[in-house]
């Protein structure tokens, strides 16, 4: 997550101080991605030195503004331009962990899936109703993450599906092939059910 | 209230879809209006023939109030009858003695004021050429004769030497050209010539007493006869049916007999008596039975099929409205309202289309009925009772589909499950009564046939009708065996179709798939092919009747009927004679004279007459020599009823008090096997001089080398020699053969294009696939005349066994052993109607194979 | 008292070898005002519980209610009735019969009761107000986008005061802007008291439902169940 480059592209709108810049940043962001006000000042002393921006008279008030520089909006520019790649994103935990849960003998892989499923639409019916509610939380900006996340939670539905059945099939194929020696120990029986 | 609130939804889905499916609903509802305007017809046209409707009334009424005959006598007494269409006079026996002139009676004075007549009679116009016409003397004028007579073109006959005359006398003397008279046209009597002025239309009725001829009044004039009759139409003011009887008490008073026409309307009122019912033939009814029958399962059954399949598409509508909380009940409300609507606008526009033809066909309906309809006697009970049948048999014809549709499950329809064979399992309980139904119906009908056979043998007294009516029940057995087997011949039909061409064998399994609507369709050709093998059957063996009868005269022969005066006017018999020779080609005329002595007649005492003839007579009537030889022996021949008493004849004169003859003669019996032979003893001159007899003409035959047909007949009748030959009573009229074959090929047309459209519909799903895999465009065409021919073929070959069957048992009883085989008819439904079918098939298929999306 | 309970049902399809469990054994409850969303592969017997949700199926054990009322105990005539008092259907597409007018279509239910035609119609058009169409009210369904004929069923659904909505694939046959005014309807019907069952394939408008039920072969193996939306989604990946 790039909280430098967010910083860079607040400024572009006209020279802010560190809590001003604070307050923008997650206003764009509904608080999704929480600053601390430590974080916000030690990512500009970064910013000033690698002199993508530079600091402007104190004001009355004594605070310290910093503005862009010529350096500093090319490379916000060159940022826009460029698309996110895989490198640039966190590694999924889910997919590696139903990745290494499909080979990991004496594992109910499909308890895993239906528990992820369950917290997945949790997650996905509290984002909707998030998206129902009235309210100007950051208006167009903000309503773009939450799609974003609304659309991932439903992607991910998606694949455990897909998950699902691709088990299932590979569970199959395992039958009607000739046992193999040593059993896999009896799967531990899952708690979930129905409230 | 609320019941009828929830036909509400019913109904309009109903009209909607009706009316968004506009041929579909045009085809069905002329369907169903056809029988019920033909009914309207039949039941209009049946009053109005009746003897006792108004129709009838004019034929010797006119549009008069009243028809006076003035008698010869100063008093009569006057009976009405027959509901007020026949009036007798009696003179009582004081006043019968005196005669006075009726021609000088002064009628007018005797009516009530406002009254007005105009003379009538009937008179003897005899042709130059040897023949005698009668004539009706009438005032064509006047419109009191407006029904007696109807002028066609020209004008009345007013003066003495003017007459009218009927178009086909007319065109048989060659005083038309084109349609008018010709310019100087003439008929030659042999009181001088007439100057023909107008033409009259024939009428339709072939036994009719309506004279070709029309005089006017002034001839009755120019001839005052105290021996004619005197008589008169009358225009009367309004009178009650009291002051009527009245005025007849005080004519009759007066020597005139009076028939009032407010007699036939108020009967009651002039204490008639009711009319004995008139026997009811049982052929005709059970004939008529068997039409409507016929009619109605036809309906039923192609109508029933239209809305079956409008039921199954709307299988989804219907399961909608099972989840909005509809009842079976009102899914079967949704198809019975369709039903509803088509019947009313099928009883509607077939009591409109029936009334107009009425109006509008009035010739062709008098000349099939064979009575002039001048006066339409409609019964608004029958024709209600007719529309109300229109309805019902639309609504029941729904409420089949209307019934299976409501037992499926709410799931099934809003599936959109269509219903095909797949419930077939069900339906193979019903094989074992069907074949059952099949064997006794058959058994039954050959029994009844053999019978019938026996009943009706000629020479049966009074045949019961009880083989009838078993053989009918028999042939209701069969048919409901047929209906039940029929969908078992489609599976036997589907079942063998793995090898062939693709479209034949797409065609007989989707033909076997959907049974029910396969069934519907082969029914409804088979049912009408049966009703055309019937009366196929029917009229060969009305045709073979003729020939059994026993003949009534010799070939070449015909007997005439003369006047006493011509017969014995040498003069007469010879223009007679010529006259024959030119318009027939006759030989010649043979008399038979009738033995007499004095004035009385000779009898043989068993009641049978003598006549005397001559050589050529016995020639004529194709007896053999060994006759002629006994004949001039002396010897008597005796033709009718054996009255032969050890080789002998008595020959009588005279009562036993008074016998002035009494003689035996020797005789000898002959058969010449005709039923027209004069009297029952013949004898020869000689003998007839021998024994002091004399003769007198009594009968005159026509012979020629050749048959006398019945055009022949009538030829001669328009000159005025009737004759009577040896003419089969009654071949049906071929305007009957022709319509129904007429009707046969449009059902069967409407049936297939039917049947074809409908699965047309269903199957557009196979349409397209068929368009997207490559087929070219003649693939669905073939495959819908594959459709048609199996459904045609299987029809017919229903019709054909259950016709034949039905028409070899029940015809028996037309008298003939056996039965003659209409094979030329037969061939043409066995070749004719497959291939009609599938002519139809091909014509009516839809071939825009455009991409529908499913509707569920 | 809850607008749906089912509870331990069976339905069983056929006989002996042959027989098909579309239902085991399921428990379902639905609140006045909920939306319950159903989820699962197909033949997991998602339709089958509409069908038995509303009476145009019989369960073969077990026990459906609805407002408190055991369907088991009524006859196909009360059944019926029901149907036309208490429970509306909305199915994917193909909701409204051709030949009848939007208005005609909603105030359907309510003519089959032998309701006469003016106060009907007036049913008609409060329900069609409250899904924004009244102005379509004469209109024919084959003028009008899919949308718009979703949103007609969905008010022949609630006319005349029901309490519960059987819907079964709402959005399935709409685009994800349509889709999602429907399921807006839907929840704002449920603000009103209504209860919806809903069926649908699509998570996104699943998540609509206050809770999710996921049905594997006539099964429900699992249910998000309701939370409280206190909790912080910060914290979620």
């Amino acid at each position: 997550m790039s909280i430098p480059h967010g910083l860079l592209a607040l400024l572009r709108h006209g020279p802010m101080y560190g809590y001003q810049l604070r307050a923008e940043f997650e206003h764009a962001t509904g608080s999704t991605w929480p600053l601390n006000i430590g974080q916000v000042y030690s990512t500009l002393t970064r910013l000033e030195r690698d002199g993508l921006i530079e600091p402007q008279a104190t004001d009355d008030e004594g605070r310290q503004r910093y503005a862009l520089t010529a350096a500093g909006v090319s490379t916000l520019g060159e940022w826009f331009a460029k698309p996110v790649t895989h490198a640039d994103r966190p590694r999924d935990e889910l997919a590696i962990k139903l990745a290494l849960a499909s080979t990991t003998p004496g594992l109910d892989v499909q308890a895993i899936v239906q528990t992820q499923r369950v917290a997945t639409m949790r997650r996905l019916q509290d984002l909707t109703r998030l998206k129902q509610e009235p309210g100007d939380v950051g208006g167009l900006a903000w309503s773009l993450v939450l799609d974003h996340l609304r659309f991932s939670a439903e992607a991910e539905l998606r694949w455990l599906d897909h998950c699902e059945g691709a088990l299932l099939k590979a569970a199959s194929a395992e039958r009607t092939r000739p046992p193999v020696l040593e059993d896999a120990a009896a799967p531990e029986p899952t708690e979930e059910r129905a409230r | 209230m609320a019941r009828l609130a929830r036909w509400r939804p019913a109904l309009r889905m109903a009209w909607r879809d009706l009316l968004q499916h506009p041929l579909r609903t045009v085809v069905v509802t002329v369907l169903v209006a056809l029988p019920v305007a033909a009914a309207v017809v039949v039941s209009t046209v049946t009053a109005t023939t009746d003897y006792y409707s108004p129709n009838t009334t004019v034929r010797f009424l006119g549009a008069a109030d009243a028809a006076l005959e003035v008698t010869p006598h100063p008093r009569v007494r006057v009976a009405t009858l027959d509901r007020g269409r026949y009036v007798e006079w009696t003179a009582p026996r004081r006043a019968r003695d005196v005669e006075r002139d009726a021609t000088q009676v002064d009628v007018a004075a005797l009516l009530p004021e406002g009254s007005r007549v105009t003379r009538v009679g009937r008179s003897v116009v005899p042709l130059a050429i040897g023949g005698r016409l009668d004539a009706d003397v009438l005032d064509l004028d006047d419109p009191l004769t407006r029904g007696l007579a109807v002028l066609e073109s020209g004008r009345a006959p007013t003066s003495g030497g003017e007459v009218a005359v009927d178009r086909l006398l007319a065109d048989e003397l060659d005083l038309l050209d084109g349609d008018r008279l010709a310019a100087d046209a003439t008929l030659s009597t042999l009181r001088g010539d007439l100057e023909v002025v107008g033409v009259l239309e024939p009428d339709p009725d072939a036994a009719s007493e309506a004279a070709p001829l029309v005089l006017p009044p002034v001839r009755l004039d120019a001839r005052p006869d105290s021996r004619s009759m005197v008589r008169y139409l009358v225009d009367l003011p309004e009178l009650t049916s009291a002051q009527g009887q009245a005025l007849q008490a005080d004519l009759a008073a007066h020597g005139v007999s009076a028939q009032l026409r407010d007699a036939t309307e108020h009967p009651d009122a002039w204490g008639l008596e009711e009319p004995l019912p008139s026997p009811v033939e049982p052929t005709a009814v059970a004939a008529g039975a068997l039409v409507i029958g016929i009619g109605l399962i036809e309906v039923l059954v192609l109508v029933g099929s239209a809305f079956a399949v409008g039921a199954r598409r709307q299988t989804r509508t219907l399961g909608l409205v099972m989840a909005s909380g509809g009842t079976p009940a009102d899914v079967r409300r949704t198809v019975l309202a369709q039903g509803l609507w088509i019947g009313v606008a099928a009883a509607a526009l077939g009591t409109g289309a029936g009334l107009l033809s009425l109006l509008l066909g009035r010739d062709p309906i008098a000349s099939l009925a064979g009575q002039r309809l001048s006066v339409y006697s409609f019964s608004p009970g029958t024709i209600a009772a007719v529309a109300l049948l229109g309805v019902a048999s639309a609504v029941a014809a729904a409420a089949i589909p209307a019934w299976g549709v409501g037992r499926m499950t709410a799931a099934e329809s809003l599936d959109g499950h269509v219903a095909t064979a797949s419930r077939g399992r069900r339906g193979g309980r019903l094989r074992g009564p069907a074949l059952a139904l099949l064997g006794s119906g058959g058994i039954g009908l050959t029994l009844s046939g053999w019978w019938i056979s026996r009943e009706f043998a000629a020479d049966a007294a009074t045949p019961s009708t009880l083989p009838v009516a078993a053989g009918g029940l028999s042939a209701v057995v069969l048919l409901l065996g047929a209906i039940l087997a029929t969908p078992f011949l489609v599976d036997l039909l589907g079942a063998r179709a793995d090898r062939g061409w693709l479209p034949w064998r797409l065609a007989v399994r989707d033909v076997a798939r959907h049974r029910g609507r396969t069934t519907a369709a082969v029914l409804g050709i088979g049912i009408v092919v049966t009703g055309a093998v019937f009366a196929g059957f029917g009229v060969s063996a009305n045709a073979a009747l003729q020939e059994v009868d026993e003949p009534l005269v010799p070939a070449g022969t015909a007997e005439l009927y003369l006047s006493a005066g011509q017969l014995r006017d040498p003069d007469a018999l010879a223009r007679v004679r010529t006259a024959a020779a030119e318009i027939v080609g006759a030989e010649g005329l043979v008399v038979a004279q009738e033995a007499r002595i004095g004035r009385r007649p000779v009898t043989d005492n068993r009641g049978g007459t003598y006549s005397i003839v001559d050589d050529r007579f016995l020639e004529v009537m194709g007896l053999p020599d060994s006759a002629r030889r006994d004949l001039a022996d002396g010897k008597a021949l005796v033709v009718g009823p054996s009255s032969l008493r050890d080789g002998e004849v008595r020959a009588v004169v005279g009562p036993r008090r008074d016998r002035v003859l009494d003689e035996r003669i020797p005789g000898v019996q002959v058969r010449p096997g005709f039923l027209a032979m004069p009297s029952s003893v013949w004898i020869s001159t000689d003998t007839a001089d021998r024994l002091g007899m004399r003769g007198v003409p009594m009968s005159a035959f026509l012979h020629a080398d050749h048959d006398l047909d019945r055009e022949s007949l009538e030829r001669l009748a328009f000159h005025g020699i009737h004759a009577d030959g040896d003419e089969p009573q009654g071949p049906v009229d071929p305007r009957l053969i022709l319509g129904g074959a007429g009707g046969v090929l449009l059902a069967t047309c409407l049936v297939v294009g039917m049947i074809v459209a409908l699965s047309a519909s269903e199957g557009r799903g196979d349409t397209a696939t068929l368009a997207a895999v490559g087929a070219p465009p003649w693939t669905r065409r073939a495959t819908s005349a594959g459709q048609a021919l199996a459904v045609g073929s299987l029809g017919a070959g229903l019709g054909l066994l259950l016709g034949a069957a039905g028409g070899a048992s029940l015809l028996q009883l037309v008298g003939t052993p056996g039965t003659p085989v209409p094979w030329a008819g037969l061939a043409v439904v066995v070749a004719g109607v497959p291939l009609l079918s599938t002519a139809v098939g091909w014509l009516v298929t839809p071939t825009r194979l455009s991409l529908t999306r499913r509707t569920g | 008292m809850n607008a749906l309970d089912l509870h331990q049902v069976d339905r069983i399809h056929g006989q002996g070898n042959a027989a098909v469990h579309a239902l085991r054994g399921l428990t379902i409850h639905v609140a006045a005002g909920e939306l319950v969303a159903v989820m699962g592969p197909s033949g997991s017997g998602k339709s089958t519980l509409l069908n038995l949700a509303g009476g145009l199926d019989r369960a073969t054990a077990g026990s459906v209610k609805v407002d408190g009322v055991e369907l088991g105990d009524l006859s196909p005539k009360e059944l019926a009735r029901l149907r036309r008092h208490k429970v509306g259907y909305v199915f994917q597409d193909l909701n409204l019969i051709p030949a009848l007018t939007a208005a005609e279509n909603v105030s359907l239910p309510l003519e089959l009761d032998g309701v006469r035609r003016r106060p009907a119609r007036a049913a008609a058009e409060a329900a069609l107000a409250e899904v924004g169409l009244v102005d379509l009210a004469d209109r024919l369904p084959a003028d009008m986008s899919g949308g718009q004929q979703q949103r007609v069923a969905i008010a022949r659904a609630v006319v005349g005061d029901r309490s519960l909505i059987l819907a079964d694939e709402p959005t399935g046959a709409l685009d994800s802007e349509t889709g999602e005014q429907v399921m807006r309807l839907l929840r704002d019907r449920c603000a009103a008291g209504v209860a919806t069952l809903l069926v649908t394939h699509d998570a996104a408008h699943a998540a609509w439902a206050d809770r999710i039920v996921f049905l594997r072969d006539g099964a429900a193996v699992d249910d998000t169940g309701a939370r409280p939306v206190a909790e912080s989604l910060l914290t979620g990946a």
